[in-house]
């Protein structure tokens, strides 16, 4: 799964960036290019097809913010500082975790009954530097909840914060069904019209064909594809 | 870094895209990929 940025207008359009911040696998966390996908047979390539959307709506400070994360990568010598994990939620430039930790995790998460505040922040800190795609994700809803960007109910509040023990394995089926529950959340559905570079497309005409190629992509070619949209 | 002048009466949104399984024709960059996370993985070279 990944994140993107996007404007809803008026008629219930999705303008879309081209970009997609998730982590994938064999790289490194960055920009890959949101296509339309057109099948080409003598093209061998990884297609990875859009199914579904699901959306929330943040003031235009947190969205610049987040814009600023997902383009700002870790300088050479700093050390991510854990205890301040609440304060940031993540850049690019992060590693992919090894089939090996996936599967750690995954017989970790069966033994995992019952979870304290202590227990959540350790395995939080364990996850600071190796994520997958749904983890970026999930790291990205409780930064907005720590901020109080979202307003969650207490029960869906532990709901998404049990999901952190699931570490690696967490499966992106598991986070859309418990992200899909939300109040805060909404589904795009796949007849739903998306605006990708001019085009016209519904959801399920989206791909990612290689994400292995990840870009850097500058901040204020984020805010110029926008302004670029709002003035058409 | 440029400052942004969206308008501030847009309803900006943080979009999750969830993918299908479906597809998918491997290139051999990603086979190559996948080959040396395999090896990387049974040296215990690359586990954080």
């Amino acid at each position: 799964m990944g994140i993107s940025l996007g404007i809803l207008t008026d008629n219930k359009r999705l303008n879309l960036l081209p970009f997609d911040f998730s982590c994938w696998n064999g790289t490194k966390s960055g920009a890959a290019i949101i296509s339309e996908y057109t099948v080409d047979e003598s093209k061998f390539s990884l297609n990875i097809l859009a199914h579904d959307i699901l959306f929330f709506q943040v003031e235009l400070g947190t969205f610049n913010s987040i814009v600023s994360s997902f383009v700002k990568g870790p300088r050479a010598n700093e050390k991510r500082d854990h205890r301040k994990s609440e304060n940031h939620f993540l850049v690019n430039q992060i590693d992919y975790p090894t089939v090996r930790t996936i599967i750690r995790d995954y017989t970790r998460s069966l033994f995992q009954f019952r979870w304290n505040k202590k227990d959540m922040e350790a395995r939080m800190c364990e996850q600071e530097n190796v994520m997958q795609c749904s983890q970026f994700v999930l790291k990205l809803v409780l930064y907005c909840m720590d901020m109080k960007i979202l307003q969650v109910t207490f029960e869906n509040r532990h709901k998404i914060k049990s999901l952190v023990f699931q570490g690696t394995a967490l499966h992106p089926h598991t986070l859309f069904t418990t992200l899909k529950t939300m109040n805060f959340c909404y589904h795009f559905s796949q007849q739903c019209k998306v605006t990708l570079d001019e085009k016209t497309l519904t959801v399920r005409k989206m791909c990612i064909d290689s994400p292995e190629n990840v870009l850097d992509v500058p901040a204020v070619r984020v805010w110029e594809y926008f302004n670029l949209q709002k003035n058409k | 870094m440029g400052l942004p002048c969206l308008g501030a009466n847009q309803k900006y949104v943080i979009v999750f895209i969830f993918y299908s399984a479906k597809t998918v024709k491997f290139s051999f960059n990603t086979l190559a990929l996948y080959a040396i996370q395999l090896y990387e993985d049974k040296n215990g070279m690359s586990d954080h």
